[in-house]
């Protein structure tokens, strides 16, 4: 146990420095200088700022400064978006919004989802499971934007029920971008769930317990999900990135002062170091999450041998 | 055959094989019987042998689900490949006086009503200062001044005929009161007038941006963008994966421990960031390089444009993963099986060996892996060029489509429907068929 999870920690530094070492040398693939603007600054000018941000230097001596900053958790200045405000305090900043909207989407996305994958198995073959099988399959081939636009569409504005503005203090303007944000989780973790319950439900440790007498309910509920539920667990990771990357397009829909928002501004304004910084900053974000569902992986069920699968 | 012997009559399926059974060169001249015809009728088959490749369209037709999903998308297809050679209008033409159409219009003689009854209220209606005038006009003959209240009210109604208040004749009170209908379509008001005429004049069946460009031939050639990226993108999955996954897999020991090292890296590795990541960049190396670059690359840069190579690589380079273990797993099970050790005693190369015995042995996972990469790579496309990193304009796909609807949104909500109907319709039936082209192709996994 202990070594597989020294490994997995591992080859989570592994990615992550692989991740900023990608970022370091697309930032050096971009053509010019990052402080040309508009207006050519003098000569002097540039050269003090290149020897400000160490832009004189060698490559290699310029990939060491930039990992030790990294390190030092120092994602540079933002260049155009808010001139010289450190990336590391836009972040810190944006972020609990976009992470409140997606832990409550991922959230929903579970519960419900894992019930009607649940339902849907237990009703096999049956029009409660012919109409949820419909619905999820398109649910996983509506792209979130469309899904968000439809609901803003239909749904807010004057005399409808949200409203248009997004407001942190108001839980009318969650109630949308939750539910745009968690639609394609939830339908592929129904998917899944759906898949995994049958298999579940046709054992035969399912058959011992109705023949010990036991309630459907339980059954269901207490036998067959515990099972089915661990390879559901590990899909979650990989819709965890999804919800933050699926953020970006729902909080520039409904126009949610969150990191995603700021980022697609950032894409359009080229103002790479914060690209780059908030692509590191999300990454390890991602891969520390995948990291965690995976070693809860280990606690869900004993009967898995980690060291050996790994 | 030359000389008699005798020997021991057994029945072919007994198990006591003797070794003089098969003494071949000792069996009586009575052991065979020439075949009579109708013996010889019962071992041609019924029916035609069936190959790989018919035995499984015979089983995705069975799939109805599937086949609707087929129709559908044969039918995207031609409308998105043969749409635009039948409509008169380019994807990037602009259509001067037919701007902002909607797909509906009202017939020459509701417009010139409209106008009319318009034109009619304008002149009835005077200016608030006119109005004042008038007021303190009258006041004077009566022998008194108006009061700043009185003066505010007259101006007041005086704007609300004018068509800034709350009963002001606008375009839709006309509409409603003459019970007028729209007629399907959109037509231009010149295009009406010259349709009037006698000329024959092709509708903007789904209406006109502010530019003008008609939206249904966007919308095509948006949808023919998207299928393109998602096929050359699948392909470029398929190629990079194939080779690395059986490479890894044929190869095995230390090879393959490195080289799946190097996929768990690579797996764990957020994509869409990383894509949108490696597209906002190279979009602007290669942009840079556009200029200056002749021959292949320069022109292959023109015609596909720099954004869509741009996100080939960054897909391509980290959606072959799945594939690549995937193949990387069959393989592993295949070479196992005893054709392939026959294969190598020949003396075959490990290369011809993957080539000829190992791929074409799991081609049906291979076929449906790469299919479903389709509608997966037109998600990450439409994602993109929804956040603006997607195709360059004036072309387009159906992502960036919905992005320039977002503005006009409540007044032209169809410019985003018919683009986002589409996108999610097509990704959907390429779902669909995928899955069957699973069931079809490989029945062991159907449950």
């Amino acid at each position: 146990m202990a070594k597989y999870i020294i490994k997995r920690v591992l080859m989570a530094l592994l990615t992550i420095f692989a991740i900023a070492s990608l970022t370091f040398f697309l930032m050096k693939a971009i053509p010019g200088n990052p402080f040309v603007s508009e207006k050519e600054p003098p000569q002097s000018v540039l050269d003090a700022l290149n020897e400000k941000y160490g832009l004189d230097k060698s490559i290699p001596e310029q990939y060491v400064m930039y990992m030790g900053n990294l390190l030092k958790g120092d994602l540079g200045v933002s260049i155009k978006t808010q001139k010289n405000y450190p990336v590391a305090r836009i972040i810190k900043e944006m972020f609990p919004t976009s992470a409140k909207i997606g832990a409550i989407a991922i959230s929903w996305a579970v519960i419900v989802g894992v019930l009607l994958g649940c339902i849907s198995a237990y009703y096999r073959g049956r029009a409660a499971d012919s109409a949820l099988r419909v619905v999820c399959t398109m649910g996983i081939s509506l792209p979130s934007f469309v899904v968000a636009t439809l609901l803003l569409l239909l749904l807010c504005g004057a005399g409808k029920p949200f409203p248009t503005i997004f407001d942190g203090s108001n839980w009318r303007s969650y109630v949308l971008p939750c539910s745009a944000l968690g639609f394609y989780p939830m339908c592929y973790i129904a998917r899944q769930t759906r898949t995994s319950m049958l298999d579940a439900l046709s054992q035969e440790y399912i058959k011992t317990a109705r023949a010990k007498g036991l309630v459907t309910r339980k059954i269901v509920l207490k036998h067959a999900l515990r099972n089915a539920f661990i390879p559901v667990l590990t899909y979650l990771g990989p819709q965890i990135a999804f919800t933050l990357t699926g953020g970006f397009v729902v909080e520039k829909v409904f126009t949610i002062p969150g990191l995603g928002k700021y980022f697609v501004q950032c894409i359009s304004n080229r103002d790479y170091p914060v690209i780059m910084g908030t692509t590191i900053f999300l990454a390890s974000f991602v891969i520390i999450m995948n990291l965690i569902v995976d070693l809860l992986y280990k606690v869900v069920d004993p009967r898995i041998n980690l060291a050996k699968e790994g | 055959m030359a000389e008699e012997k005798k020997i021991p009559v057994r029945k072919p399926w007994s198990l006591h094989l003797n070794e003089e059974a098969f003494d071949f060169g000792s069996l009586p001249s009575g052991a065979f019987e020439p075949a009579g015809k109708e013996e010889k009728a019962g071992f041609i088959p019924d029916r035609p042998p069936t190959s790989y490749w018919k035995d499984a369209w015979r089983r995705f037709k069975k799939n109805a689900v599937a086949m609707v999903a087929l129709t559908i998308l044969v039918l995207i297809v031609l409308f998105a490949f043969v749409g635009p050679m039948l409509v008169p209008y380019g994807y990037d033409q602009f259509n001067k006086g037919a701007e902002n159409l909607h797909p509906s219009h009202y017939s020459l003689e509701d417009q010139l009503l409209i106008e009319e009854k318009l034109a009619e209220a304008a002149q009835s209606a005077k200016t608030p200062e006119e109005a004042l005038a008038e007021a303190e006009a009258k006041a004077a003959a009566e022998g008194r001044t108006l009061s700043i209240n009185e003066k505010v009210q007259i101006k007041n109604k005086a704007k609300q005929a004018a068509g800034e208040g709350e009963n002001a004749v606008t375009e839709e009170s006309i509409i409603a009161q003459y019970g007028l209908k729209p007629q399907p379509f959109g037509y231009s008001r010149k295009e009406l007038e010259r349709k009037a005429a006698g000329e024959k004049v092709f509708p903007h069946i789904f209406g006109t941006d502010g530019f003008g460009r008609d939206i249904m031939v966007r919308t095509m050639i948006g949808a023919r963008v998207s299928l393109l990226v998602g096929v050359f993108a699948a392909l470029l999955v398929l190629i990079i994966g194939a080779l690395y996954g059986s490479v890894s897999g044929y190869a095995g020991g230390m090879v393959d421990a490195v080289m799946q090292r190097i996929v768990e890296v690579i797996q764990s590795v957020p994509e869409v960031l990383v894509i949108l990541l490696i597209s906002v960049v190279l979009k602007e190396r290669f942009a840079e390089s556009l200029s200056t670059s002749t021959g292949i690359v320069g022109t292959l840069f023109h015609t596909v444009g720099t954004n869509v190579i741009a996100m080939f690589i960054a897909f391509g380079s980290l959606y072959w993963v799945t594939m690549s273990r995937i193949i990387r797993g069959q393989i592993l099970q295949l070479k196992q099986q005893e054709y392939v050790t026959a294969a190598r005693a020949l003396g075959a190369k490990g290369g011809r060996i993957i080539k000829k015995h190992l791929l074409p042995n799991c081609i049906g996972q291979i076929v449906t892996t790469t299919f479903l990469q389709i509608p997966s790579a037109i998600f990450v496309e439409s994602f993109l060029s929804y956040l603006g990193v997607g195709v360059d304009t004036p072309m387009t796909s159906l992502g960036s489509m919905c992005t320039d609807a977002l503005g006009g949104m409540y007044t032209y909500p169809e410019r985003l429907l018919f683009p986002a109907v589409l996108l999610s319709v097509m990704i959907l039936s390429l779902n669909l068929v995928g899955d069957g082209l699973r069931d079809a192709l490989d029945p062991k996994l159907k449950k």
